[in-house]
C-alpha cells in the first residue's frame, strides 16, 4: 500500500481518512491497527478488503489470495441457522461436517448448532461470524474489533483461539482494534493510527505467544504507545 | 382453548339474533332468511355438488391469474428492485394503474377477450400484481448492505449474492405481498363473476338474487368470506413455516 489516499464528502466538506498511506502487511503474520475511533482504522480495512475504492495512491495485493473479512458487527443471516450460517461462504461439495463441528466447537457454539441468530446473544453472534469467517478458510484474514462486543473472559477464549489458529494454520491476519492490550497481546506487528497516517510502527516479532503483557518489555511498548496516542490527542 | 370460546362467542351471538330476528318474522323470508332456512339451502347445494363446481371453478382462476401475476410481478420487482434507477421509466405507468380498479376495466376486457376466462384472468392478474410487484420491489430493494458485504467477503459473485442474500432477505415481503395479492384477486374475482361469467361464486350469488333465493345469496356471501379465510390461513400457515421454521421473532 503506497501513499495511498481516501477522504469522504461530510456535510458540504471534504473529510480526508486515509491520508497518504504507505504500509506493508507481512504475509503468514499478524498485523494490528491500532488507534482510537474515527482515525481510520476501519476504513483502511475496508480499502483493503475491497469494500471501498481508494482516491489515489497504489495498492497490490498478493495473486489468487482468499479473503475473509469478520466485521465489527456479527452480519450473521438472520434466515438461516448457525450452523448455515457457519457453511454459509463454502460450496456444498466443500463443506466437511467434522471440520465445521470442531470450529463450533472452537468458538464455544456446541448445542446452538440450530439456532437462529435472533436466539443467541450479540457475543453468540459474533463468535458464529468467526466461525463463518474461518470455515472458509481464506489465507488472508481482516478483522475489524472483532472481540469488541464479547465479555472479558469470551474475549481471552477467542484471542487464545485465534492464536492457536495462526500458529496451526499461519493465516495472513490484519486486526483492526482499539485496545492497546489486544494489539500488544496478538501483533507481530502493530501500526498505530491516527488521522489517517501511521504514526509508528512497533515490531513484536521477537515477543513468543502467549505473552505476558505485564512482562517489563511489553510495559515499555504500550508506554510509548499510549504516550504517541495522547500526544497526538493534545497537538 | 380460551381463545377458541372468545373467537366462538361472537359468532353465536351473531347466529342466535339472527335466528330471534328471523322467528319473530320483522320481516320476510325473502328479506331475511332464518339459519335454519340457509343450511338446508347449503346442505342441498353441497349434496348436489353445485356449490362445490362453483367453488372450484372460482379458485381455478384465482390460482391461474395469480400465478401469472406473480411471475409478472417477481420478474419486474426483480428488475425494479436491483436497479432502482430504472424507476422513472415505470414509476407513472404503475401508479396510474395502481389506481384503476380492475373492475372498472371489465366492460372494454369483455369487449376485447370476450366473456370466456381470458378476461376474468386478466382482472385477477391486474388486482394481484401491485401488491406483489411493490412488495417484492420493497424486499430487493431494503436489502441491508451490510450482508451484501458480507457476500463479498465470502467472495460471492452477483448472482450469487442476489440468490442467497437478497432473495432469502426479501421473502418475508415477497409473500406478504403474495398473501396481500391473493386476497385482492379473491375479491376480484367475485366482482367479475358476477358481471360475466356462468360458473363461479360470483355467478352464485348473481343467479340466487335474479332467482330470488336470498337463502341461497347468504350460502354464496358465506362461502366467500370462508373459503377466502381459509386461503389466507393456509397462506399465514406457509409463511411461518418458510421463516425459519415458525421461530418467532427470528427476523430482524
Amino acid at each position: 500500500m503506497e501513499n495511498l489516499c481516501k477522504s469522504y464528502r461530510v456535510a458540504e466538506k471534504q473529510l480526508k481518512v486515509l491520508d497518504g498511506l504507505t504500509v506493508e502487511f507481512p504475509e503468514q503474520s499478524i498485523t494490528v491497527i491500532l488507534g482510537r475511533s474515527g482515525c481510520g482504522k476501519t476504513t483502511l480495512l475496508r480499502v483493503l478488503g475491497g469494500f471501498e475504492e481508494y482516491d489515489s495512491g497504489t495498492l497490490l495485493r498478493p495473486p489468487l489470495h482468499k479473503m475473509g473479512m469478520v466485521f465489527q458487527e456479527p452480519r450473521l443471516m438472520p434466515w438461516l441457522t448457525v450452523w448455515k450460517n457457519v457453511i454459509f461462504g463454502l460450496p456444498k461439495a466443500q463443506v466437511d461436517p467434522d471440520r465445521i463441528r470442531e470450529l463450533i466447537n472452537t468458538v464455544g457454539l456446541v448445542g446452538f448448532e440450530n439456532a437462529y441468530p435472533a436466539q443467541l446473544s450479540g457475543g453468540m453472534q459474533q463468535r458464529a461470524a468467526l466461525a463463518r469467517a474461518l470455515a472458509y478458510d481464506p489465507e488472508l484474514i481482516l478483522m475489524d474489533e472483532p472481540f469488541a462486543a464479547l465479555d472479558h473472559f469470551i474475549r481471552e477464549a477467542m484471542q487464545d483461539e485465534l492464536l492457536r489458529i495462526f500458529s496451526v494454520h499461519k493465516k495472513s491476519i490484519i486486526f483492526v482494534t482499539h485496545s492497546i492490550d489486544e494489539a500488544l497481546l496478538l501483533g507481530q506487528k502493530i501500526l498505530v493510527l491516527d488521522q489517517g497516517r501511521v504514526e509508528q510502527e512497533f515490531s513484536l516479532e521477537s515477543f513468543d505467544y502467549p505473552r505476558d503483557i505485564l512482562s517489563p518489555e511489553l510495559i515499555d511498548v504500550k508506554k510509548n504507545i499510549i504516550k504517541i496516542i495522547t500526544q497526538r490527542s493534545i497537538t | 382453548m380460551k381463545n377458541f370460546w372468545k373467537a366462538a362467542l361472537p359468532i353465536i351471538v351473531i347466529f342466535l339474533l339472527w335466528q330471534v330476528v328471523s322467528d319473530m318474522q320483522i320481516w320476510s323470508s325473502y328479506v331475511l332468511p332464518g339459519p335454519g332456512q340457509v343450511f338446508r339451502s347449503f346442505w342441498a347445494m353441497v349434496k348436489s355438488g353445485v356449490l362445490l363446481l362453483h367453488i372450484l371453478v372460482s379458485l381455478w382462476r384465482v390460482l391461474t391469474g395469480f400465478l401469472i401475476a406473480f411471475v409478472l410481478a417477481f420478474l419486474l420487482g426483480i428488475l425494479a428492485g436491483v436497479r432502482p434507477a430504472s424507476a422513472p421509466y415505470y414509476r407513472h405507468i404503475v401508479e396510474f394503474m395502481r389506481n384503476v380498479p380492475p373492475l372498472s376495466l371489465i366492460a372494454l376486457l369483455i369487449l376485447w377477450f370476450g366473456i370466456g376466462e381470458t378476461s376474468k384472468v386478466i382482472i385477477i392478474v391486474l388486482a394481484s400484481f401491485f401488491p406483489m410487484f411493490l412488495n417484492i420491489k420493497k424486499g430487493l430493494a431494503s436489502c441491508d448492505i451490510k450482508l451484501l458485504e458480507v457476500g463479498h467477503s465470502l467472495g460471492f459473485n452477483k448472482i450469487q449474492k442476489f440468490c442467497r442474500i437478497m432473495l432469502p432477505h426479501a421473502l418475508p415481503d415477497i409473500l406478504v405481498g403474495m398473501r396481500v395479492g391473493l386476497g385482492y384477486s379473491w375479491r376480484a374475482i367475485i366482482g367479475a363473476e358476477m358481471i360475466a361469467a356462468s360458473r363461479g361464486l360470483g355467478y352464485l350469488i348473481l343467479d340466487a338474487q335474479q332467482m330470488s333465493r336470498s337463502d341461497k345469496v347468504i350460502v354464496g356471501i358465506f362461502v366467500i368470506g370462508i373459503v377466502g379465510y381459509l386461503c389466507d390461513c393456509l397462506f399465514s400457515l406457509a409463511i411461518r413455516k418458510a421463516l425459519h421454521g415458525g421461530v418467532d421473532n427470528s427476523w430482524s
